[in-house]
C-alpha cells in the first residue's frame, strides 16, 4: 500500500492539486476548473515546442523532482525524519543551483529567495522531528505513526509548521519566493513546456510532503489524520485567499521568530 | 609496521627533498607510504614507553621559548616577548614541581588513528600539489617543502603523544611552524599576521602549561591517560584549561583573526591548516580530555560557547567576498561544532567528532586546493570576480560544487556527521535539557553554511546557452593527482559511513539513486536554446551575489561578547 | 489520438501584454479572469512568462516605445501560439489611429489569430475570443504535426505556420455556425 503510494506520488499531488483549485475557487464562489486540470496542464505541456537555455538548468531541475519524490516516498515508507528532511534540503539545493545557472535577474533573486527561506523553517522543521523524538522516542516514521496522537504535547510545533506550511506550497501571505507579480516565478522562470512540467510535478509532490508531515501528528489514528489535513488544507486555502504577500524580509522575521520561538517553548515543555 | 615510523618517514622525506633530485617522486613515495602505515593501524590501543625523551624534549623546549623571545625582541613586537617569557616562567615551575608517575610516552586510541590518518592521507595530498603550486611562487620552493613535511612530522608526534609537556612542546612546534609558513612570502601583510598568529598560539600555549601546573602538583603526573581517571575540581580545572587551548589553535571567535590572517601565505598553507592539521587539534585535544569535562558546569559553556562561535562564524562569513576568507570562517565553524560535541563529554559524541573531522578534512582540502587552481590558473581570489566562471573552468566549478555538496546534503560523510550530532543531541535532551540550546544552534548553525555555500554559486554557476570555452583549463597531473584522491575518498568513505548506519538497501537505493541523477545529465543536443526573459528587454545581467551582514559596531560587540564569554570559561575552570 | 487531442488544449495560459493601451481593455480582461466572469474554469492561468504561456492577450496600439518588447515577447512563447488582439486599438489604431508616436495596429509586426472588437471590449466579449484562440490553437497545432505525419512529405513547419494558412483557418472558422 505504502510503495503503491509512493509510487503514485506525482499523480496523487496532481489530484489533490486539482482539488485544491476547485476548493479555492469556491471560496471566492466561482466555478474553478474541472479536477482532472493538472493533467490537462501537462498534456498541453508534454504538446509545446521543447526550448531551453542550456541542458544544465533542465537537468538540475530534473534532479529537484526525483530528489522530491524520493523523499516523499521516504517519508510514505517510514523512513528517518531527519534523513528525509535532509533529502528535502538536497532536492531545494538543487532548485536553487538551477536558478542560478541561468542569467536571468528573476531566476537569481527566486533562488537567493529560496535560500532565506530555507534558513527560516529549516530549522522549525529539524526542532519539529527532534519533538517527534522527544515524545515517540523514535525518529522513524513508521515508529511515530504506531503511537498514539502527539497532537497533545506538540500543539505547538503544530503551530510552527503551520506558519511552514504556506512557504513550503507558495501560498499568500508567504508567497514571496514565486511571486508572480513580481519576479515571475523566481527559479521557474526559465523552464518551459515538458521542462517546466517536470517542475510542475515537484510542486505537486511538495503537497504530499507537507500533508505527510501533518499527518504524522495523528500517529495511529486514521480519523484524527484525515481530520487534521483537511482542516489545515481549509485553514492553508482560506489564508491564501485572504491575505497579502508580506516581504521576504518580513517573512524571515515572522517564521524564524515566531516559528522557532513555538517549536523552542514546546521543546522546552516536552523535555521538563 | 610501527608507528614510529610515522614520526621518520617525513624527515627522511624532508631529507630526500633537500638532497635528491627528484622532490616529486620523493613526496610520492612518501604520500603512498605513509598513507599505507596509518591505514593499518589496527589495534584499539598501542603504547610506547620512551621515558629517555623527556629531558631532550625539556631542552629542545627551552631552545624553542628562546627563539620565540628572540622573534619577539627581533620583530620589535612585545606581546611575543612578553608571552615567551611568562611561557619561560611557568614551564620552569612546572619543571621545578616535577611529575613522578611513569607511563607511555606515546599512545594510540582511535582519536590519534584518525588524526594520523587525515595528517598523513590529506597532508601528503596538499604536499604533493605544494610541489606543483610552488612552480608559480617566487622564492626557495625546497625550503617550503621540507617546512610542509616537518610540519607534518610534528602533527604525527602530537596525534600519537601522551606526555603533557611533549604536547606542549608538539603544540609549540606547530605554532613556530605556522609562522614560518605564513610569513613565507616576506612582505608587510604577512610578517604582521604571521606574528599575530605566534602570540596568539602562544596564549593557547600558555593554557596548556597551566593545565600542566595544575597536573603535576595535584596529581603528581602528567600523563594525559592518567589524568583522565581522576576526578574533581582540578580534574575539571586541567581540562578546561586543555580546553582553552585548543579553542585558540582552532581560531574560535576572538581568536579568529590570525587563522583569516594565515590566508596571506601561499593556498597549501591554508589547505594544510585548514584541512589535515594545526586547527584539527582543536576537537582532537578536546577529545583527548572529554571524560574530565562530562556532566560539568565547565563542560556545559564550552559546548554552549563553541555552538554560538558555530553559529555566528557561519554568519559572519556571509558578509566576505574572498573565497579562502569564506572557507576560513566556515572551518572556524565546523571545528567549533566539533568542539561543541566533543565537550559534552558523552562517548556517543566521539565516533560523531571523529567523523566529522574525517569528512571535513576531507572536504576542506579539496577546496581549498581548487580554490588554489583557480588563483594560479585564473588569477581569481575574490568571489565577485568569478562571475561566468563556468564558461572558463567548468571543471574547477564542478569540483567546488561538489566540495559543497560533500559539505551540506547526504549521503555525504559531513552532513551524515550532522544528522547524527543532532540525533545525539536530542538523546542528550533527554537527559539534560539544556541541550535544547546546542540542538537550536546546530540546526540553525548547519542551514546558515548551506545559505553561505550556494549563495556564493550565484556568481559560478550563472550561464547563458551553452558556447565554446574562450580558454581551454588544463588542470594538469600535480594539481590533478590530489584533488582526485581526495575527492574520490571522499565518496568512498561517504558511501561507507553510509552503509554503516542506514544499512545495504539504503545504499543501494542511494547509489540508484545517484546513476538516476546521472543520467539526467544530458546535453539535450536536439533541444534549441533560447535567451532568458527579461520582460521583453534586452539587459545584461551574470549574477547577483547576496550579502547578510551586521552593522560594525554591532560585529564589534559580538566579537567583545565572545571574548566576555572565553574569560568567563577560564574563570569556571579556576573555579570548579 | 482522439483522446489525446481532447485533452490536449483544456490549459490555454494567457500571457498579457499592454501594447500602449488607456488600460481600459487590460481592466477588462482581468475582469475577465476574475470570480465574476471565472476565466480559469476553462483551465486559462495568467502565467505572466511567455515561456510558459500559449495565448498572447495583447491591448493598446502599439506605441513606438512597446515594438520592440511586442516582438520579442511573441518571438518567446514557444509554439505552438495563438495572438489575441483585444480592442478596437489592437485591430486598427482605434481613437489614437494617426498619432505620431503610435503604430496603427499590432498586425503590422506580429501574425494575429482573433481580434476582439470594442472599445473597450467587454469581458464575455474576451471569453469569446480566448475559447476562439484555443480552437485555432488546435488547428495550427495539427498543422504543425501535419508534416510529421508525412514524413515531411508535405510542405516545411514555415509554410504551415505562414500567414496564408492561418488566414485560411480563420475563414473557416468564420463560416462556422457559432
Amino acid at each position: 500500500m505504502s510503495i503503491l503510494l509512493a509510487l503514485l506520488a506525482p499523480v496523487l499531488g496532481a489530484l489533490v492539486y486539482g482539488f485544491e483549485r476547485i476548493v479555492r475557487a469556491r471560496m471566492q464562489r466561482r466555478k474553478g476548473p474541472p479536477l482532472l486540470q493538472p493533467f490537462y496542464d501537462m498534456a498541453k505541456l508534454l504538446d509545446k515546442r521543447l526550448v531551453m537555455v542550456h541542458a544544465l538548468h533542465v537537468s538540475l531541475g530534473v534532479v529537484h523532482f526525483i530528489l522530491l519524490w524520493v523523499a516523499v516516498a521516504m517519508l510514505f515508507l517510514g523512513g528517518h525524519l531527519l534523513l528525509i528532511l535532509f533529502v528535502h534540503l538536497f532536492a531545494l539545493l538543487a532548485l536553487v543551483m538551477a536558478g542560478y545557472s541561468v542569467r536571468s535577474p528573476y531566476s537569481h533573486v527566486g533562488a537567493n529567495r529560496e535560500l532565506l527561506a530555507l534558513l527560516a523553517y529549516e530549522p522549525v522543521l529539524i526542532l519539529v522531528a527532534t519533538g517527534f523524538y522527544l515524545t515517540t522516542g523514535s525518529f522513524y516514521v513508521e515508529e511515530i505513526l504506531t503511537q498514539s496522537p502527539k497532537l497533545g504535547p506538540l500543539w505547538m510545533c503544530f503551530l510552527a509548521l503551520l506558519l511552514v506550511i504556506p512557504i513550503k506550497l507558495k501560498k499568500s501571505p508567504f508567497d514571496a519566493l514565486e511571486a508572480h507579480q513580481e519576479i515571475v516565478g523566481g527559479v521557474e522562470i526559465e523552464y518551459s513546456g515538458a521542462f517546466y512540467e517536470v517542475l510542475y510535478m515537484a510542486k505537486m509532490v511538495e503537497y504530499l510532503f507537507v500533508y505527510g508531515l501533518v499527518w504524522l501528528f495523528a500517529g495511529d489514528s486514521w480519523l484524527l489524520g484525515l481530520v487534521l489535513v483537511s482542516l489545515v488544507f481549509l485553514l492553508v486555502n482560506a489564508v491564501d485567499n485572504a491575505t497579502a504577500r508580506v516581504r521576504i524580509d518580513h517573512l524571515l522575521r515572522i517564521v524564524a521568530l515566531g516559528g522557532l520561538g513555538l517549536a523552542t517553548l514546546n521543546l522546552i515543555g516536552v523535555s521538563l | 609496521m610501527s608507528p614510529i615510523w610515522l614520526l621518520l618517514l617525513p624527515l627522511v622525506a624532508a631529507a630526500g627533498v633537500r638532497y635528491g633530485t627528484r622532490p616529486l617522486g620523493v613526496i610520492g613515495v612518501f604520500w603512498l607510504l605513509s598513507s599505507l602505515i596509518a591505514m593499518t593501524l589496527q589495534e584499539a590501543l598501542i603504547g610506547i614507553h620512551a621515558s629517555w625523551l623527556d629531558w631532550p624534549i625539556a631542552l629542545a623546549d627551552v631552545g624553542l621559548l628562546l627563539f620565540f623571545a628572540y622573534v619577539g625582541r627581533n620583530e620589535g613586537d612585545v606581546r611575543v616577548f612578553g608571552l615567551a617569557i611568562v611561557q619561560m616562567l611557568l614551564f620552569v615551575l612546572i619543571e621545578l614541581f616535577g611529575a613522578h608517575a611513569e607511563g607511555a610516552t606515546f599512545l594510540i586510541d582511535d582519536a590519534s588513528r584518525m588524526m594520523l590518518f587525515i595528517v598523513n592521507v590529506v597532508g601528503g595530498a596538499i604536499v604533493y600539489y605544494a610541489h606543483a603550486y610552488m612552480r608559480f611562487e617566487q622564492g626557495d620552493a625546497k625550503r617550503f617543502l621540507i617546512y610542509l613535511l616537518l610540519f607534518i612530522a610534528v602533527m604525527n608526534a602530537i596525534a600519537m603523544s601522551n606526555h603533557l609537556m611533549h604536547f606542549f612542546f608538539f603544540f609549540e612546534l606547530t605554532t613556530l611552524f605556522s609562522y614560518l609558513l605564513i610569513r613565507y612570502r616576506l612582505d608587510e601583510t604577512a610578517k604582521a599576521n604571521a606574528l599575530r598568529a605566534l602570540w596568539m598560539n602562544q596564549i593557547g600555549g600558555i593554557a596548556l602549561l597551566i593545565a600542566a601546573l595544575v597536573a603535576s602538583s595535584s596529581f603528581d603526573t602528567l600523563y594525559l591517560d592518567a589524568l583522565t581517571q581522576h576526578a574533581g575540581g582540578a580534574a575539571v580545572m586541567i581540562a578546561v584549561f586543555v580546553a582553552l587551548g585548543a579553542m585558540i589553535k582552532g581560531a574560535a571567535m576572538p581568536f579568529q583573526s590570525w587563522l583569516l590572517g594565515a590566508m596571506v601565505a601561499p593556498t597549501p598553507v591554508s589547505a594544510i591548516l585548514h584541512s589535515a592539521t594545526m586547527v584539527k587539534l582543536a576537537p582532537f585535544m578536546v577529545l583527548k580530555i572529554a571524560a574530565l569535562l562530562h556532566v560539568s558546569f565547565a563542560g556545559a559553556l564550552i559546548s554552549l560557547f563553541s555552538m554560538a562561535v558555530f553559529v555566528y562564524a557561519s554568519f559572519l562569513a556571509l558578509s566576505k567576498t574572498s573565497l579562502k576568507e569564506i572557507l576560513g570562517l566556515s572551518t572556524i565553524a565546523l571545528l567549533a561544532l566539533m568542539v561543541s560535541l566533543a565537550a559534552t563529554g558523552e562517548e556517543r559524541a566521539r565516533e560523531i567528532v571523529l567523523m566529522l573531522i574525517l569528512f571535513h578534512a576531507l572536504s576542506k582540502a579539496l577546496l581549498f586546493l581548487v580554490a588554489g587552481v583557480l588563483e594560479k590558473h585564473f588569477h581569481l581570489k575574490d568571489i565577485e570576480d568569478m562571475a561566468g566562471l563556468i564558461y572558463q573552468a567548468p571543471r574547477s566549478v564542478a569540483l567546488l560544487v561538489f566540495g559543497f555538496l560533500s559539505l551540506s546534503v547526504p549521503p555525504f560523510g559531513l552532513l551524515l556527521g550532522k544528522l547524527f550530532a543532532l540525533i545525539f543531541l536530542a538523546q542528550m535532551m533527554q537527559e539534560q535539557s539544556w541541550a535544547l540550546a546546542l540542538l537550536l544552534l546546530a540546526a540553525l548553525g548547519s542551514t546558515l553554511l548551506a545559505l553561505l555555500y550556494f549563495r556564493l554559486l550565484s556568481h559560478l554557476l550563472s550561464r547563458s546557452g551553452e558556447r565554446a570555452a574562450m580558454a581551454h583549463e588544463t588542470i594538469g597531473w600535480g594539481f590533478g593527482v590530489p584533488i582526485a584522491a581526495l575527492s574520490l575518498l571522499s565518496v568512498v568513505l561517504s558511501l561507507g559511513y553510509f552503509y554503516d548506519a542506514f544499512g545495504l538497501g539504503a545504499l543501494l537505493a542511494t547509489l540508484a539513486l545517484l546513476v538516476v541523477s546521472a543520467l539526467t545529465l544530458r546535453s539535450f543536443a536536439k533541444v534549441e536554446r533560447v535567451k532568458e526573459y527579461a520582460c521583453g528587454e534586452r539587459a545584461p545581467f551574470v549574477g547577483a551575489l547576496a550579502y547578510y551582514t551586521l552593522s560594525e559596531a554591532y560585529t564589534a560587540k559580538f566579537i567583545q561578547g565572545f571574548g566576555l564569554f572565553f574569560g568567563l570559561i577560564a574563570l569556571a575552570g579556576v573555579l570548579s | 489520438m482522439s483522446l489525446w487531442s481532447k485533452w490536449r488544449k483544456r490549459a490555454p495560459w494567457i500571457l498579457h501584454y499592454n501594447a500602449g493601451s488607456c488600460n481600459g481593455c487590460d481592466i477588462e480582461i482581468l475582469a475577465a479572469l476574475s470570480p465574476r466572469y471565472d476565466l480559469e474554469r476553462f483551465g486559462v492561468l495568467n502565467s505572466g512568462n511567455p515561456k510558459q504561456s500559449d495565448i498572447f492577450l495583447v491591448t493598446g496600439p502599439v506605441t513606438y516605445r512597446s515594438r520592440e518588447r511586442l516582438i520579442e515577447l511573441y518571438m518567446q512563447i514557444p509554439e505552438p501560439k495563438v495572438v489575441v488582439a483585444v480592442g478596437a486599438c489592437t485591430a486598427t489604431g482605434g481613437v489614437f489611429r494617426g498619432m505620431y508616436n503610435v503604430e496603427d495596429g499590432i498586425d503590422r509586426y506580429i501574425p494575429v489569430d482573433v481580434y476582439v472588437p470594442g472599445c473597450a471590449a467587454g469581458p464575455q466579449l474576451i471569453i469569446d475570443g480566448v475559447m476562439e484562440a484555443v480552437a485555432i490553437w488546435e488547428q495550427k497545432t495539427q498543422a504543425l504535426e501535419e508534416p510529421f505525419r508525412l514524413f515531411g512529405g508535405m510542405g516545411t513547419i514555415g509554410e504551415a505556420l505562414s500567414r496564408r494558412n492561418t488566414l485560411e483557418v480563420k475563414d473557416e472558422q468564420n463560416h462556422r455556425e457559432p
